[in-house]
């Protein structure tokens, strides 16, 4: 995957999991690679990999088992909400950046229905 | 704290290859030391390595000198081509399994399989991307405490690089830790958890890549071209 | 220590094959000679025999100095400074390895003289000689001191390449680096071998001349011993590769 090097890489990779997550690439209790797998899968660091597992976690997305490794939730209103909430920041992204070109939330609006 | 240097200084002639280099290395992180050619990054590694004798301080691993001990559990893997021109691959792996203790032939034998390498060929006949694969598989199937890498990338095709990474990563197990050194920066920037940059035989900063990124939104390469490219002030 | 002295025998491995090799060849020349009654196959034979035990001992000796003058001074060095090995175990692997080489050498080309010699059948050139010898020169062959001759030589071409061993480790360390280091670590070897031959010659003679060889041979190898420990502290104290 292509990284953006002056965003933490452990968010990043943390969103790339979230969005398999989401589309059902990594279906609810389905086990996560282990740390070393994922880190040469992504050629990172495994302490990111780390660090974006513990995120994960702290944000209730995945859960680890000891010794059996990571999953993810079984909880799928969990799952809705991580998805409303991805759609929520591409929202406010897109919209930031209507708002910096000058267009007022009524006209982006507009556009977003105008566009095929 | 698994490996320190104490203003350790190596000097050729007139030259001063390293000169006072004092940092400490944390188990379980990836180093990325990165600077131009003739900056000290070999010297320096070679010294922790125990290959170079420091003319003033010195480098402590697990507060004991460089020596013997040291060279049981910290593998170095040089730049140049090394091995004795009447090796092959597999007398290669046989020379590693008759020294060190810490290395494995069934994991050699995988290594090399992986990289499309046989027993049977010359080392003096590989070219340098084959010849830098050899050694990478040679110095990873050792189960070593500390990995110094010395441009592991250097003069290899995109593919190549992108397996031996692999390689490396696969490799690192917990409280390992790795120093790679280069003048690329692209390669390493997804894989340190830290920077040492070096200048004429300095190290002039150091820092995690990760808080570099969540604090000042910059990249690996951004700070490097700061430091080398204008002289102008980088805040870690 | 072992693998260590293994892989010094397989750098050399092959000019010794190639010694072995060439006195099989002359050694069939001179074969031929005594078989058939040529004196000429005999006399080449003999000459080209004696020629295989100086030269092939020698070369033996000077291709280790070049050896380690090449374990020191190239990137290969880094296959033995890696190895979780002392310096005195390196360089001690090199010298056991070296001088094991040079007396077996001996000892194979002293059997096969003793060999050839019996199948030749010199019985009555050699009593000639014998009494030639004794009689005109009061010199009288003995066996047991031609060996002594032979193997107190051999210890001191062994000694020879240990002080000429701590020249090019002084070269390599020490002296690295500097302007003409070459040319100071031959000087170097010339005065310890002047010494060394100084040392020996005002060894004292013994009642018996056995005894006078054994003094000789174990003075030879105590220096080699000093010039060892003095190289091996210097590789560990300097030696930067």
């Amino acid at each position: 995957m292509e990284y953006n090097p002056t965003l933490p890489i452990y968010l990043q990779t943390a969103n790339a999991i979230k969005r398999d997550i989401v589309t059902g690439k990594l279906p609810p209790g389905a086990k996560l690679p282990s740390v070393r797998d994922l880190a040469v899968e992504y050629t990172i660091n495994p302490n990111t990999v780390s660090r974006v597992y513990k995120e994960l976690e702290s944000e209730g997305v995945c859960f680890t088992r000891r010794g059996m490794g990571t999953f993810v939730t079984e909880d799928s209103a969990k799952i809705d909400m991580l998805k409303k909430e991805m759609a929520g920041t591409l929202i406010r992204d897109f919209l930031e950046g209507m708002e910096q070109l000058g267009y007022s939330r009524h006209e982006a609006i507009t556009f977003l229905e105008n566009e095929k | 704290m698994v490996l320190e240097s104490r203003e350790a200084t190596k000097t050729y002639g007139r030259k001063t290859a390293v000169d006072h280099v004092s940092l400490e290395l944390e188990a379980g992180f990836v180093y990325a030391m990165l600077g131009p050619n003739g900056s000290g990054k070999t010297t320096w590694m070679k010294m922790a390595a125990g290959l170079v004798k420091p003319n003033s301080g010195g480098i402590l691993y697990q507060n004991q000198p460089i020596g013997i001990e040291s060279k049981k559990e910290i593998a170095y893997m040089s730049t140049e081509p090394y091995f004795y021109s009447w090796m092959t691959v597999a007398d290669v792996g046989k020379y590693y399994e008759d020294f060190f203790d810490d290395f494995s032939m069934e994991k050699y034998h995988q290594l090399i399989t992986s990289m499309e390498l046989t027993e049977d060929m010359r080392a003096k006949k590989l070219s340098s991307g084959m010849m830098a694969k050899l050694k990478i598989a040679v110095t990873m199937a050792r189960k070593a405490k500390i990995y110094l890498l010395d441009e592991p990338l250097n003069g290899i095709d995109l593919l190549a690089r992108d397996e031996i990474m692999r390689t490396i990563l696969a490799s690192i197990e917990p409280d390992v830790t790795m120093v790679i050194s280069s003048h690329l920066i692209d390669e390493l920037e997804r894989v340190a958890d830290a920077v040492l940059f070096m200048k004429e035989g300095h190290l002039i900063r150091q820092c995690m890549v990760e808080e570099l990124r969540i604090s000042q939104h910059k990249s690996v390469a951004d700070l490097y071209r700061e430091i080398y490219g204008h002289g102008g002030e980088a805040v870690c | 220590m072992l693998k260590l002295m293994k892989y010094e025998f397989r750098k050399t491995a092959f000019s010794k094959l190639i010694l072995l090799c060439i006195t099989m060849v002359v050694e069939i020349v001179y074969l031929l000679g005594v078989f058939l009654k040529k004196d000429n196959l005999l006399f080449i034979g003999i000459m080209l025999l004696t020629l295989c035990a100086t030269a092939g001992i020698l070369y033996i000796g000077l291709e280790s100095i070049n050896v380690l003058q090449r374990d020191l001074n190239t990137k290969q060095s880094y296959m033995l400074f890696l190895t979780p090995r002392s310096s005195y175990q390196i360089l001690g692997a090199k010298i056991l390895e070296n001088g094991i080489s040079i007396l077996l050498t001996g000892v194979f080309f002293a059997v096969l003289a003793v060999i050839d010699i019996a199948v030749g059948n010199y019985k009555e050139l050699w009593d000639m000689l014998y009494r030639f010898l004794d009689m005109n020169m009061n010199i009288s062959i003995d066996p047991w001191m031609i060996a002594f001759n032979f193997f107190s030589a051999l210890a001191g071409w062994i000694t020879c390449i240990v002080s000429a061993d701590l020249a090019v480790i002084l070269s390599a360390s020490v002296l690295a680096g500097k302007k003409a280091s070459g040319i100071i670590a031959f000087i170097i070897f010339i005065i310890l071998t002047t010494i060394l031959g100084m040392g020996m010659d005002m060894l004292p003679e013994l009642n018996s001349i056995e005894l006078t060889f054994a003094l000789d041979i174990a003075v030879s190898f105590l220096a080699a011993a000093i010039f060892y420990l003095i190289s091996g502290w210097i590789m560990d104290k300097k030696l930067s590769v």
